[in-house]
């Protein structure tokens, strides 16, 4: 450990050479937004920067005559002299190649990040290249692209979330502009909560996690939505088969560039082509999501600058007067980035986060009204010091609170045969510091370590519950209780998360890379159907559910090929995980007055090889990837009723050996480009009936091993096209058709295989596929 | 409150199909399975010994036939059952449970082992309120045809109604249609009263049928394997189905608690009432019940 201290006190030092300052921020263009991520580079020097979320970037250098260059994918490269006498302010504006792909065919020298930088096993998809990709009825969705990556997996067609190397779905930190989401599905699973519109970008973390995230054991889905344009007003949306959308944006202050503004709105229809039935049983019906998107910033002055995002969305469905019920998430997100000096910066957040849902029975006697609510506070405090473009350093605290409301019922008339019931509130607050060093030792080696230390305290008012000592869980072994008033705190937990990652480059096109993380994750999606539903509770850790801490290595060769044209990976991982909830066989999570005794303790593996070939730029661009995983979880204990299939190893309900998947997308002409997507990949395990039993007169099918089997083999091609319309400068509209076909070749893939008892007492399998057949859409997008 | 789950998970499947295929199921091993229960109702008492088999068996499946079986109670009381025929083993005596007492049952198999089940107590069933017909031309609908009933043109309407305390929660109910039981495992009417303080049942009968309807409290542990048993068959391959699994019963083999033994012996307080479509309703205090 002491030697450690050295080392990175060393480290330290060796930034602190005297320097001028060049700094400044790069835009884009035509809308004058920030583009972060940019890469600057000063040819001839071993160094460079990267603009960060405000598209500020700052090097140091020693007097002289430089070549500063500039690169953000979909913009034309920036190259221009730059004498340093001084300390220099360089603001730089970037133009958008996206109509003129063909002529950047090969010429364009894409960025080298994925060689270059220390980051690893992280995805970035920019939202036009997801719009390339054919789309489920033609809705342009951001999580179902990501499946697409190696080392996402999801159950199946329709659920909800989304499985990367192994961990569940709760084990996702879904941040919609830093604000948590805790359920990214619309419809049950078809589609997204995100307006593609509204977001510029999504990142994935599936390993590598920076020091800034936390609280999640598996990934970080980063989206981050657009800002609305500082040259003038303009609007985008779509008409589409399912729903529809608007965005517009414009600048606040156009002539000072004081700031933006932009909204957005999304709407399905269903219910409207319902009403229209002549059956009152069919028109009485409502079926629609919507969500709204708002996005703003302000400069305060050349230091101080304000953003807010927020975001409203909800699904609701009524079958006439029998029951309805509806769900959604609201988040709210105010940021201060303030700029200290050239080298130091911050961004205060306050972030607010609710998802809650609502079902019920308007009338009669079985009336009554099921909320369910959890409200998210946090409060991030965020810095960035930059000591050298070898040196950067990123350190803060994020006070994160957590109120779970699961289950308000009461009667909503005095008709109702329906008693009022309240499950237990409960609270925590989770304090969390980090901090974090990148380095670069040399041309070949850049690291970047850090440590997480995260807390948390489950507060009262609750009950706690003890146990008979060498029993099962069961109401019935309840021994005694102790009472925890509000406000007292009923369990505390800490641990430290150290991240660890290191590149080193063979030569200027590949490097390899390993990177280490520890994550822990302190609360938990309670839910054992196969699919994530919107009606699964939140639980926080507490005395009877310890916090899960998941360990992930991974080590990957990178590789570009043709002047960047081509990004070669590999990456093996191992994913061990501790103190993982499972479920009993049966367990009653909805209504169980004592959540613990439903639920069981166990741990989880995952390992694999990722690889993946993707093509960035020309006229063809896409991927090819293959995933070789395997995950498992093991539930063991001394006692009987606490172990799943007698303590052995068994698959998770994700666990996919194999999967390819190849996404292209090509341009025939300047009006005309088509894309297509193609998956195949392993079944999904299931439990199969292995006997058949009388009981009471009836069979039914025995069970003894879970996920023992699996289902067929899935795949399925989609295919896409899209019709520009004329171009024409002058005009400020701009227009095209989006064609789209999912499942081409009408495959069947099951969701699921199970065997039923039919009334003659035979037993009979079955197959269920969620879209047995080809899903055709079009859609009109426009823009002005 | 269950149902409506149900109810929701099977609407989201409108885009789904269903097809039948034929799998190459794994053989478990041969299970035995324990199929009975004692009630405070005066009669010979029965349960039925069987064995689980291959998924693909047609018919019924392998019976026990040569246990030894009985009844015991936490007052030593010793019932023994002998073997009718077919796996089916019946108390010698007419016999009936007593309220507070705890009942279970053992099955000495011919190689010796023995299988037992947890005691089950017996919980004082709360009366049936009414059991009454009316003419389904003179029902004065308030808000459509009674609940579960498909409007009808002719018949009676039959209702049974029982108020609750909320002094005990789980109850099964049996409804006989002129001695034939109307409500088989897909309709299984087993409620825990979480929820609700009063439930009612109703059918359509026609004029002369014989109307029994019996309610029974039950322990807890016998509602979730009801409603387990149910919901295994009902939402298997649902997306929002739990993976499949057997139902948590009451019997174990004796020295090997690893061993699964299949099904469940309970013990019940009985309450009855009997109807002729068309007639006044007996009041279910009129019906003896326990043995002399």
């Amino acid at each position: 450990m002491k030697s450690l201290v050295i080392i990175f006190c060393c480290i330290v030092q060796l930034g602190w050479a005297q320097v001028y300052t060049v700094k400044g921020k790069v835009t884009d263009a035509s809308t004058g937004e920030a583009l972060p991520y940019a890469t600057v580079k000063i040819e001839g020097q071993p160094i460079g920067s990267t603009t960060g979320f405000d598209g500020k970037y700052s090097v140091k250098l020693k007097e002289g005559v430089y070549s500063i260059k500039v690169e953000a994918f979909g913009f034309a490269p920036f190259a221009e002299e730059l004498t340093v006498t001084g300390d220099v302010v360089k603001d730089i504006q970037l133009t958008e190649t996206i109509n003129e792909l063909e002529e950047v065919v090969i010429t364009g020298e894409a960025p080298d990040k994925n060689v270059s930088a220390v980051e690893m096993s992280v995805e970035t998809l920019e939202i036009e290249e997801i719009k390339k990709m054919p789309a489920f009825l033609g809705e342009v969705d951001v999580i179902k692209s990501i499946q697409l990556l190696p080392g996402v997996t999801t159950v199946g067609e329709g659920a909800s979330g989304f499985n990367v190397r192994g961990g569940n779905q709760d084990q996702n930190l879904v941040l919609l502009d830093d604000a948590p989401i805790y359920s990214s599905s619309h419809l049950f699973g078809f589609f997204s909560i995100f307006n593609s519109d509204a977001v510029k970008e999504i990142k994935l973390y599936k390993g590598g996690i920076p020091a800034e995230y936390g609280g999640r054991l598996s990934s970080v889905l980063d989206i981050t939505t657009a800002e609305g344009d500082r040259e003038g007003v303009h609007g985008k949306g779509g008409i589409g088969v399912v729903s529809s959308r608007f965005t517009i944006g414009g600048p606040i202050n156009k002539e000072k560039k004081k700031g933006t503004w932009q909204i957005g709105a999304r709407r399905s229809y269903a219910d409207v082509f319902l009403g229209l039935s002549s059956d009152t049983t069919i028109s009485e019906n409502v079926a629609y999501f919507y969500d709204l998107n708002a996005k703003g910033s302000y400069k305060l002055n050349d230091n101080n600058k304000l953003f807010f995002s927020g975001y409203y969305g909800r699904d609701v469905f009524a079958f006439g007067k029998d029951f309805g019920f509806d769900w959604g998430n609201a988040t709210a997100t105010t940021r201060w980035a303030h700029t200290f000096n050239d080298s130091l910066f911050s961004d205060v957040s306050l972030i607010y986060s609710r998802y809650s849902y609502k079902l019920g029975v308007p009338e009669g006697e079985n009336a009554f009204d099921w909320r369910s609510i959890i409200d998210n506070f946090n409060l991030h405090a965020d810095f960035k010091w930059i000591k050298s473009e070898k040196s950067k350093v990123k350190f803060g605290i994020q006070m994160d609170s957590y109120f779970f409301n699961p289950a308000i019922i009461t009667s909503p008339n005095n008709e109702s045969l329906v008693a009022a019931f309240n499950r237990p509130k409960e609270r925590a607050i989770q304090p969390n510091f980090y901090g974090s060093h990148e380095y670069k030792l040399n041309d070949k080696i850049s690291m970047e370590y850090g440590v997480r230390y995260s807390t948390f305290f489950k507060m009262g008012k609750e009950t706690v519950y003890q146990y008979k000592t060498g029993s099962a869980k069961y109401d019935s072994t309840i021994v005694d209780s102790t009472q925890f008033s509000s406000g007292e705190i009923v369990k505390a937990y800490h641990g430290l998360e150290p991240r660890f990652g290191i590149k080193y480059s063979l030569d200027s096109v590949s490097s390899i890379k390993f990177s280490y993380n520890r994550t822990k994750q302190y609360i938990h999606l309670i839910s054992n159907t196969t699919g994530a539903i919107p009606f699964d509770v939140w639980k926080s850790s507490g005395e009877h559910i310890q916090p899960a801490t998941a360990d992930q290595i991974a080590v990957g060769y990178f590789r570009n090929m043709n002047k960047n044209m081509y990004e070669f990976s590999g990456e093996v991982y191992y994913k061990n995980i501790t103190d993982l909830v499972d479920y009993k066989d049966n367990a009653d999570l909805i209504l169980a007055p004592n959540i613990e005794t439903e639920l069981l303790t166990g741990k989880g593996r995952a390992y694999g090889l990722e690889l993946m070939l993707r093509k960035k730029k020309g006229k063809t661009s896409g991927w090819l990837s293959y995933t070789l995983a395997k995950t498992e979880r093991q539930v063991d204990s001394d006692i009987k009723a606490e172990r799943i299939n007698e303590g052995e190893w068994y698959n998770a309900s994700y666990d996919k050996r194999h999967d390819i998947t190849l996404v292209m997308a090509y341009e025939i002409s300047k009006r005309w480009s088509v894309s297509a997507n193609f998956t195949y990949a392993q079944g999904r395990p299931i439990t199969l009936s292995d006997g058949v039993y009388e009981y009471n007169g009836y069979k039914y099918q025995t069970y003894s091993s879970r996920n023992s089997s699996r289902v067929p083999t899935y795949h399925r091609l989609d295919f896409g096209a899209t019709l520009q319309g004329k171009k024409n400068d002058l005009r400020k509209w701009k227009s095209n058709w989006v064609f789209s076909i999912y499942n081409v070749y009408r495959r069947r893939n099951a969701f699921s295989v199970y065997t039923k008892t039919e009334d003659d007492g035979r037993s009979q399998d079955y197959q269920l596929s969620i879209l047995g057949t080809m899903v055709p859409a079009v859609t009109y997008n426009f823009e002005f | 409150m269950r149902a409506f789950f149900i109810i929701i998970a099977a609407s989201i499947l409108f885009t789904s199909c269903e097809d039948k295929i034929e799998v190459d199921h794994v053989e478990g091993s041969v299970k035995y399975v324990v199929d009975g229960r004692i009630t405070t109702e005066c009669g010979k008492h029965v349960v039925t010994l069987s064995t689980s088999d291959k998924v693909e068996s047609i018919g019924q499946t392998p019976r026990v036939v040569d246990a030894t079986v009985s009844i015991n109670s936490d007052k030593g009381e010793v019932m023994n059952l002998i073997h009718i025929g077919n796996g089916v083993y019946e108390t010698m005596d007419d016999v009936s449970a007593v309220i507070g007492n705890s009942y279970w049952v053992e099955v000495i198999l011919s190689n010796g082992s023995v299988l037992k089940s947890v005691p089950e107590k017996v919980i004082a069933v709360n009366p049936i309120d009414s059991v009454y017909s009316i003419p389904v031309d003179e029902y004065t609908f308030v808000n459509g045809p009674p609940r579960e009933i498909d409007d009808a043109d002719s018949g009676y309407y039959v209702f049974v109604e029982s108020e609750f305390d909320f002094v005990y929660d789980s109850y099964k109910w049996h409804s006989y249609l002129n001695d034939s039981l109307l409500n088989g495992p897909e309709q299984i009417l087993v409620t825990d009263l979480l929820f609700l303080n009063e439930v009612d049942f109703n059918f359509l009968g026609q004029e002369g049928d014989t109307v029994v309807f019996e309610q029974l409290t039950i322990s807890d542990r016998y509602d979730a394997y009801n409603f387990n048993l149910f919901i295994t068959e009902e939402d298997a391959g649902s997306p929002f189905g739990t993976p499949p699994a057997l139902p948590d019963g009451n019997m174990f083999k004796e020295g090997d608690e690893d061993e699964i033994v299949l099904g469940y012996f309970y013990a019940s307080d009985i309450a009855k009432a009997t109807l002729v479509v068309g007639e006044a309703g007996k009041k279910p205090t009129d019906i003896v019940l326990t043995c002399p």
